[in-house]
């Protein structure tokens, strides 16, 4: 699987919009260079989602559970229309990611605050006040989007469905910092989130401090996938289908795990952006292409499974 | 005649001054330069001036003049260009009014493009637009000569609506599901006061915004004007079929008109006074 990654790598800076080939170095450099941030900013943003994915998924320990489930699009959806329906997106390149991720942080807080029963927080009330929190997001996004003008909702659209091309090379060296810190700080913790995944009780019996590392697993993983959101907007189904296709393949052990969904995530991530942008002369929204291709992969692995159990 | 063009030059450099939002002018870079446009009215500008050879290349939404245009390679819809495409055309300047992606300009920027925004929504941004993509694409004298002439066509068009006595209220739809009304800051709501009209969605200080029934039959247009396709029933059935608006004067007048060439009367381009033309046609057409 992993040996794989390069050669899929290589295909999708072969495909663009202006043809498929790989670029010429004396007279496409610019092309290449567009093409190889794409890719780079696919393995960024994939990753960060399917760590938070892994992450989430652990803490709350419920399959369904994604980078989004606590609010975060919701939030960051909400600064991203704030920013665009006020103008001052267009001020310069970092404003939009940074009220999106500034949002986005926020919500969690929120969330957070709400979910507090007593001394730490329960998991019931981390999902329910996530879900308030988000449909009150949502509905303050569509209040924004009912009063914008036309060019207005056309741009939160287009925010909300999802794009990997990025404003400034700062802005996707900033997110790939985030994003690989994170990451690496969720993999130091595989042995407190492997511990979490037997229950919070048990998890406190083979001493684990569980309230000081649930909070520092969710604050790492909605750092990671605000920053995600900020820069790409919303992309769905990464978070959600990776961390399983990754579970069913290297095991639930999250020193595997992590590292083996932020490849995972991230390669795929990238893949599905060469396909969406090259198989139609209008490029598509990224989230359908990972939806379309990762829906089918994810329920042929589980029946490939399920088929084997049964042998068993 | 000569006092009379000057006048025009002052009027348009005014305008440029006023009129509009400040953008600055890119470096020269060819004698010709080449050109992408991302919208179909400096697609217009462009060819109005004689400079269609210059560009490279376009919006999907850029169709006229369909002979000029059609073999000019398309970089994407209008608003959601492809960054790539553009780039590989090796354009000196990407001309656009409106795109979807609010950091586009940073972005174009980023890969070495060197984007100019033409403000271009209103009628009055329509002069200095054609003198900025003048500017832009080295086709001044042809930018100035059409500028006046637009000029002096709104003036002449603006001193006539001061004799109109009857000024019909209308309404604008640009679609119906839900109904969708020009507010006082569209295009077509500067077009309809021109015309001698009188525009009831400018008490909202929108473009378009949507308009609820009980709100239409509050205002009691005597004209309505249907700026959308319908699927398969004529656009003025629609209309008089919704529940309640038998009782608009515009209805009950028959006043419902439909069937206009939208990308003549909602483009705010050179071709403006076209439009202009069938809009205030119909408004004065029964008296």
């Amino acid at each position: 699987m992993m040996a794989l990654t390069p050669f899929i790598l290589t295909l999708c800076v072969m495909m663009g919009p202006s043809g498929i080939g790989m670029p010429d170095l004396n007279t496409d450099r610019e092309i290449l260079m567009l093409r190889l941030t794409r890719v780079l900013c696919g393995l960024i943003i994939g990753a960060a989602l399917s760590c938070a994915g892994v992450v989430f998924q652990a803490i709350l320990r419920n399959p369904l559970a994604e980078p989004y489930i606590l609010g975060v699009s919701s939030g960051a959806g909400l600064g991203a229309a704030i920013a665009i329906v006020t103008g001052i997106a267009a001020a310069g390149a970092y404003v939009l990611p940074l009220c999106a991720f500034v949002m986005a942080v926020i919500t969690l807080a929120l969330v957070y605050a709400l979910s507090r029963n007593g001394d730490s927080p329960s998991i019931y009330g981390l999902i329910l006040s996530g879900v308030i929190v988000s449909a009150v997001c949502s509905s303050l996004l569509m209040f924004m989007v009912s009063v914008s003008s036309i060019e207005g909702m056309h741009s939160i659209l287009w925010w909300m469905l999802g794009n990997l091309e990025v404003s400034s090379n700062n802005v996707l060296m900033l997110i790939g910092v985030v994003v690989v810190t994170g990451c690496f700080g969720l993999w130091a913790m595989s042995r407190e989130l492997n511990a979490l995944t037997l229950g919070h009780h048990m998890a406190h019996h083979l001493g684990i401090q569980v309230k000081v590392t649930i909070i520092t697993a969710l604050l790492l993983a909605t750092l990671v996938a605000s920053a995600a959101v900020g820069v790409a907007g919303l992309i769905g189904f990464v978070g959600l289908i990776v961390p399983h296709i990754m579970r069913n393949l290297v095991g639930a052990d999250h020193r595997r795990l992590i590292p083996a969904a932020a490849i995972g995530g991230g390669v795929f991530l990238a893949a599905c952006d060469a396909l969406a942008r090259t198989i139609l002369a209008v490029e598509i929204p990224v989230g359908v292409i990972t939806a379309l291709l990762g829906g089918p992969f994810f329920l042929f692995l589980l029946k490939r499974r399920r088929t084997q159990s049964w042998l068993d | 005649m000569k006092s009379d063009c000057s006048f025009a030059y002052f009027t348009c450099f005014a305008l440029l001054l006023s009129g509009c939002r400040p953008a600055p002018l890119p470096p020269p870079s060819a004698s010709t330069p080449r050109i992408i446009s991302l919208a179909p009215s400096i697609t217009e500008i462009v060819y109005a001036l004689g400079g269609t050879n210059q560009l490279i290349g376009r919006s999907s939404a850029c169709d006229y003049p369909p002979a000029a245009v059609s073999n000019v390679p398309v970089i994407g819809d209008f608003g959601v260009p492809s960054l790539e495409r553009i780039v590989s055309l090796r354009p000196d300047q990407v001309l656009y009014t409106d795109v979807a992606d609010p950091m586009m300009d940073s972005k174009m920027t980023r890969v070495g493009l060197h984007p100019v925004h033409i403000a271009c929504e209103r009628l009055t941004d329509i002069p200095p637009a054609i003198i900025h993509v003048g500017q832009l694409i080295h086709r001044e004298p042809q930018a100035k000569a059409l500028a006046a002439s637009l000029i002096s066509q709104i003036q002449t068009a603006r001193e006539q609506a001061t004799t109109f006595i009857n000024r019909p209220r209308i309404l604008v739809l640009i679609w119906h599901d839900p109904f969708y009304a020009a507010g006082s800051k569209s295009f077509v709501s500067d077009l309809i006061a021109l015309a001698g009209g009188q525009n009831i969605g400018d008490e909202i200080n929108r473009d378009y915004f949507q308009a609820s029934s009980e709100w239409v039959l509050a205002h009691d247009p005597d004209i309505i004007f249907c700026f959308f396709m319908a699927s398969s029933t004529p656009v003025s059935q629609t209309i008089i079929r919704q529940p309640g608006w038998s009782h608009i004067k515009a209805v009950r007048d028959g006043r419902v008109y439909d069937g206009f060439d939208n990308n003549v009367a909602l483009r705010p381009g050179p071709r403006v006074m076209q439009g202009f033309e069938v809009i205030k046609n119909q408004i004065h057409a029964k008296q």
